[in-house]
C-alpha cells in the first residue's frame, strides 16, 4: 500500500482524527470506511486516511472541515486568562484628573495602554457615545465604560483599565451616587466582554473589595484582592 | 498484484474487476446450460416409462435436501437474496452459493420442474462478483456494483443479449441507474456474452422471421396486454399461495418440495411440454410449429403456470425467466388464435409474433422491469422491427399489472419482512444512521432531591434544555425537566430552596431504546411533538437524541451518496 513511505506534504490521518476534521462521531466515520463512501487506507487491519485524500473528497462534496482541529479545541472562546491578567494588561491609575464625564473618559483613554493600531480618538468618541446612549454607572460609585463595538485590534485580548478619580463626579449613574471609580473595559469579541463583564460584577458584590477600592493606593493590593475573590469564583465552561 | 491494482483509480479498478467477474459469469453459465443440455438427453432416453412422473418428485426432494444437509443453504428462488444482499448488506454474499444454487437448479430442472435456470446463474454470477470484490478489498458501495456486474455477465451469457443483462442488473437488481454503476456493468455484461458465443456460438436463442406489422396489429397489442397482466398477476399469487401453503403443509423442506414436484410430474402426464425450463417450447412457438388448437393451449398455458408455482413455490430454487417467456408465448399464441378465429378477414402478422410480445409482456409484469422485458425479447429474438409493439406492451402489462401486484414478484417477500429499501431514498438514509452515532451525551444529570436553586446553578452552565432525571441512588432513569417548562420559576427567587426538582420533572416521557431502528424514532418524534427524546436502555439513560442532530446528520449522508 502506497502508505508505508509518507508523501511530503500529505499527512496520514487517524479514524478518530478525520472524525474531528469532519465534526462528526468515530462511528460514522468507520460506516463510512466499510460503505466505501470515503477515501480509506488499510494497513494490517487498521484504517487510516491521506490529509490531502480527506480535503479533497470533502471539497468535492461540499463538506466543510473543522481546520483546528489539532487539539486546539475550536469551540472554547479565547478566555485562557483571568480577570487579574486582563486588570493587569490595563494597569491602574491613579488621581484621574476630570471635572465631567467628558474629562476623564479623555484621561482615561489617554492612559490605557493599547496597541499602537488603535485610534484613541476614535475610542473616545466611540466611549462618549455609548455613555450618551446610557450610563455605565452601575450604581455605588462605580462606572464601567466601554464600547459599542469590539475592538478587534486588541487580538484575543481583553483589556481593562482601573481609574481611581480624582474627585467624585456625576456619572448619571441610576443610583444617582457620584462616581469614584472607572473600569474602562475593552474588549476583542463581545461574548469575551460579557464573561469579563459578569466577572467583574462578580467582584463588585464583595464589600471588601470595595472598600479596598476606596483607600488604596498601591497597585499590587488590588491584584491581590481580584485573585483572591476570582480564586473563590465558580468556574465558568 | 493486489498492492498495484489498489493504487489505480477506482473507475479502473471497477472496470478491470468488471472484465474478470464477466468472464467467471460466463463460464458458469456455460458450465450450467451444458449441464442442463445433458440432463434432458439422459432424460430423454427414460421417455415413455411410466414412472416419468416421479422424477420431479424425485428430483425436488434431492434438491433440497443437497441444499440443506449438503450445502447448508437456505434456499430462495435466488434473486430476492441478491437484491436483499444489495440493499441491507452492502452485496456481501457466501462463495458456496455459486456452486450450490447451481446443483440445486440442475436437480430441478433436469429431473423435470418447471423452472428457469436464470435465477440460480444470477445468483451464481453475483456471488462470484460478491467475492471478487472482497478479495480485492473493495468496500461496500463498490462491491454492489460488483454483485450487478455478475447478474449482468450470468444473464448476458445464458441468453446471449448484453443489453437485457445490462438492464436486468440496473433494473431489477441495484434498482439505480447512474454512470458509475453503468460502466462497469455494461463491460462485465459485454465480457459474459463474448464468452458464451465463443463456447457456445453466436446464435440467437429464438430466432423469430421476419414479418410484416400493420397498425391494427400495434392496436391488438393492447388485448395482449390485457391478458399477459392476467396471466402474470394469476402467477405472483399462485406462488405466494403455493408458498405459504407449503410452509404449513409439512416442516420438512424436502418432503414438501417432493410433493410439489411430485404434483408437477401429474400434470406433466397429461402436458408434458409444462416440464422443464421449456425453451423447446418456446422455439417451437417461435417457428410457428405449435399446432395445438385454441382451447388447447389456453389450458397448456394455465397448467404452466400452475406447474410453475408449484415449482418454486414449494422447492424455492429455480428461476422465473424461462417459465415467464413460456407463458408468454403460449398466452402470445392463444391470443392470435382467438384474433384469427374472432376476426378471419385480417391479415395477422403472424404466431411468432404475438409469442415474442407475449414473452416481454409477461416478463415486464412478473418482475415489474418493463426494460428488461424490452430488451431481452428484442436480443433473445432477434427481431428489432418489433420494437414499438414491444415497448408498447410491456409498458401498458406492466401498468396494468401494477394496480394488483405494486411489487415485483423478487422483492415482495423482502418488502413484506421490511427489508426492502430502494436505494437513495428516505428509508435508505434513516436505515443506515444508527442511533449510536447521533446520541448526544454532553446532557448534565439532576436528582429527584435537588433543590430549584441547585437547579439553577446546572442551567446556568448547561447548554441543553434538557435535564435528565436520574434516581441518586440506583442510578435509574426517572423523568427529564424540559427548560421550556419551568421558565417562568426560574426566576422566582422565593421558590428556590421549596421546590424540589422531583415536582418540576416529566415521568412520563416517551424514551427510545437502542433497539429502535431511526424510522420509528421519527415516528415517536412525530407522534410526541417533541424536539428531543431521551435514549434509555435497561433503565438507564444514555443520552439525548434530537430531531436537529437527525437533520444535520441526514443531511450529511445526502451529500455524500452524491455522485462526483
Amino acid at each position: 500500500m502506497r502508505g508505508d513511505s509518507v508523501v511530503l506534504g500529505n499527512k496520514k490521518l487517524t479514524i478518530k482524527e478525520v472524525g474531528s476534521l469532519l465534526g462528526i462521531p468515530e462511528a460514522t466515520v468507520r460506516r463510512w470506511i466499510v460503505q466505501g463512501k470515503i477515501p480509506a487506507w488499510e494497513d494490517s487491519g487498521r484504517y487510516f486516511f491521506f490529509k490531502k485524500d480527506i480535503e479533497k473528497w470533502a471539497n468535492s462534496h461540499n463538506i466543510f472541515l473543522h481546520r483546528d482541529f489539532e487539539g486546539k479545541g475550536s469551540k472554547t472562546l479565547p478566555d485562557r486568562d483571568s480577570l487579574l491578567a486582563a486588570m493587569k494588561r490595563g494597569g491602574v491609575f491613579f488621581n484621574v484628573q476630570g471635572d465631567n464625564v467628558q474629562d476623564v473618559l479623555r484621561e482615561a483613554v489617554s492612559l490605557v495602554p493599547l496597541p499602537p493600531e488603535v485610534d484613541r480618538d476614535l475610542l473616545l468618541r466611540m466611549l462618549l457615545q455609548r455613555e450618551e446612549l446610557a450610563s455605565t454607572g452601575i450604581g455605588g460609585g462605580i462606572a464601567i465604560p466601554h464600547p459599542r463595538y469590539p475592538l478587534k485590534e486588541l487580538k484575543r485580548k481583553e483589556v481593562i483599565s482601573t481609574c481611581l478619580l480624582n474627585k467624585e463626579i456625576d456619572f448619571g449613574s441610576i443610583d444617582g451616587i457620584p462616581v469614584f471609580v472607572l473600569f474602562l473595559m475593552l474588549s476583542p469579541e463581545i461574548r469575551v466582554h460579557l464573561r469579563y463583564l459578569s466577572k467583574l460584577s462578580l467582584c463588585l458584590r464583595d464589600k471588601s473589595f470595595i472598600s479596598l477600592l476606596k483607600k488604596c493606593n498601591k497597585a499590587e493590593d488590588l491584584f491581590k484582592k481580584v485573585e483572591e475573590i476570582e480564586k473563590a469564583l465558580p468556574v465558568v465552561p | 498484484m493486489r498492492q498495484i491494482f489498489l493504487r489505480l483509480d477506482e473507475r479502473i479498478q471497477l472496470i478491470l474487476i468488471a472484465f474478470l467477474v464477466g468472464i467467471c459469469g460466463g463460464l458458469a453459465s456455460v458450465a450450467l446450460n451444458r449441464s442442463l443440455e445433458m440432463g434432458a438427453m439422459w432424460l430423454h432416453t427414460m421417455h415413455g416409462n411410466w414412472y416419468v412422473f416421479l422424477f420431479p418428485a424425485c428430483g425436488a426432494a434431492l434438491s433440497s435436501i443437497f441444499l440443506s444437509h449438503i450445502a447448508r443453504d437456505m434456499g430462495g428462488h435466488g434473486v430476492p437474496e441478491v437484491i436483499y444482499s444489495v440493499s441491507r448488506r452492502g452485496g456481501l454474499l457466501r462463495l458456496r452459493l455459486a456452486i450450490s444454487r447451481l446443483v440445486a437448479c440442475f436437480l430441478t430442472i433436469a429431473s423435470g420442474g418447471s423452472a428457469g435456470p436464470e435465477a440460480p446463474i444470477v445468483v451464481s454470477g453475483a456471488s462470484i462478483g460478491s467475492n471478487i470484490a472482497s478479495f480485492f478489498r473493495l468496500r461496500d458501495r463498490q462491491r454492489i456494483i460488483i454483485v450487478g456486474c455478475g447478474a449482468a455477465a450470468a444473464i448476458a451469457s445464458i441468453f446471449n443479449a448484453p443489453v437485457a443483462g445490462i438492464v436486468f442488473s440496473l433494473e431489477a437488481i441495484l434498482g439505480e441507474w447512474t454512470s458509475t454503476n453503468l460502466i462497469p456493468i455494461a463491460v462485465s455484461s459485454v465480457i459474459g456474452t463474448e464468452i458464451s458465443r465463443f463456447l457456445e456460438g453466436n446464435q440467437i436463442p429464438f430466432q423469430a422471421r421476419v414479418f410484416s406489422i400493420t397498425t391494427i396489429d400495434i392496436v391488438a397489442c393492447l388485448g395482449l396486454a390485457v391478458l399477459t397482466a392476467f396471466g402474470s398477476v394469476l402467477l405472483i399469487r399462485l406462488l405466494k399461495f403455493f408458498n405459504n401453503l407449503s410452509e404449513r403443509l409439512s416442516p420438512y423442506e424436502w418432503i414438501r418440495a417432493s410433493l410439489g414436484g411430485l404434483f408437477v410430474g401429474i400434470i406433466g402426464i397429461s402436458f408434458p411440454s409444462v416440464l422443464g425450463e421449456g425453451y423447446g417450447v418456446i422455439r417451437t412457438v417461435i417457428e410457428q410449429q405449435y399446432f395445438q388448437g385454441l382451447f388447447i393451449i389456453g389450458v397448456i398455458a394455465l397448467a404452466k403456470i400452475l406447474a410453475t408455482s408449484l415449482t418454486i413455490g414449494t422447492s424455492r430454487s429455480g428461476g422465473l425467466f424461462a417459465p415467464c417467456l413460456v407463458i408468454g408465448s403460449l398466452i402470445g399464441l392463444f391470443y392470435q388464435r382467438f384474433l384469427v378465429v374472432a376476426m378471419p378477414s385480417v391479415h395477422w402478422a403472424g404466431e411468432s409474433y404475438f409469442a415474442l410480445l407475449g414473452m416481454a409482456g409477461v416478463i415486464s409484469s412478473v418482475m415489474q422491469a418493463p426494460m428488461t422485458g424490452i430488451f431481452l425479447i428484442a436480443e433473445i429474438t432477434g427481431s428489432y422491427q418489433v420494437l414499438i409493439s414491444v415497448v408498447l406492451l410491456s409498458v401498458v402489462s406492466a401498468l396494468l399489472s401494477h394496480f394488483f401486484e405494486p411489487l415485483s414478484v423478487y422483492v415482495q417477500q423482502l418488502a413484506a419482512q421490511g427489508e426492502w429499501i430502494r436505494p437513495r431514498t428516505d428509508r435508505q438514509i434513516l436505515s443506515e444512521l444508527d442511533l449510536t452515532e447521533l446520541i448526544e451525551t454532553d446532557c448534565r444529570i439532576v436528582h429527584p432531591e435537588m433543590r430549584l436553586k441547585d437547579l439553577v446553578e446546572i442551567v446556568k452552565v448547561s447548554h441543553r434544555n434538557y435535564f435528565p432525571v436520574e434516581d441518586s441512588k440506583s442510578g435509574d432513569f426517572l423523568g427529564i425537566i424540559r427548560l421550556d417548562d419551568i421558565r417562568s420559576y426560574l426566576f422566582n427567587q422565593y421558590l428556590y430552596s421549596s421546590v424540589l426538582v422531583e415536582e418540576l420533572m416529566d415521568r412520563d416521557i416517551k424514551t427510545v431504546s437502542l433497539d429502535d431502528d431511526l424510522p420509528t424514532v421519527i415516528e415517536f418524534f412525530e407522534k410526541t411533538h417533541s424536539w428531543s427524546l431521551p435514549v434509555v436502555q435497561d433503565k438507564k439513560f444514555l443520552g439525548l437524541i434530537s430531531k436537529a442532530t437527525i437533520l444535520d446528520y441526514y443531511r450529511r449522508e445526502l451529500i455524500i451518496q452524491e455522485e462526483i
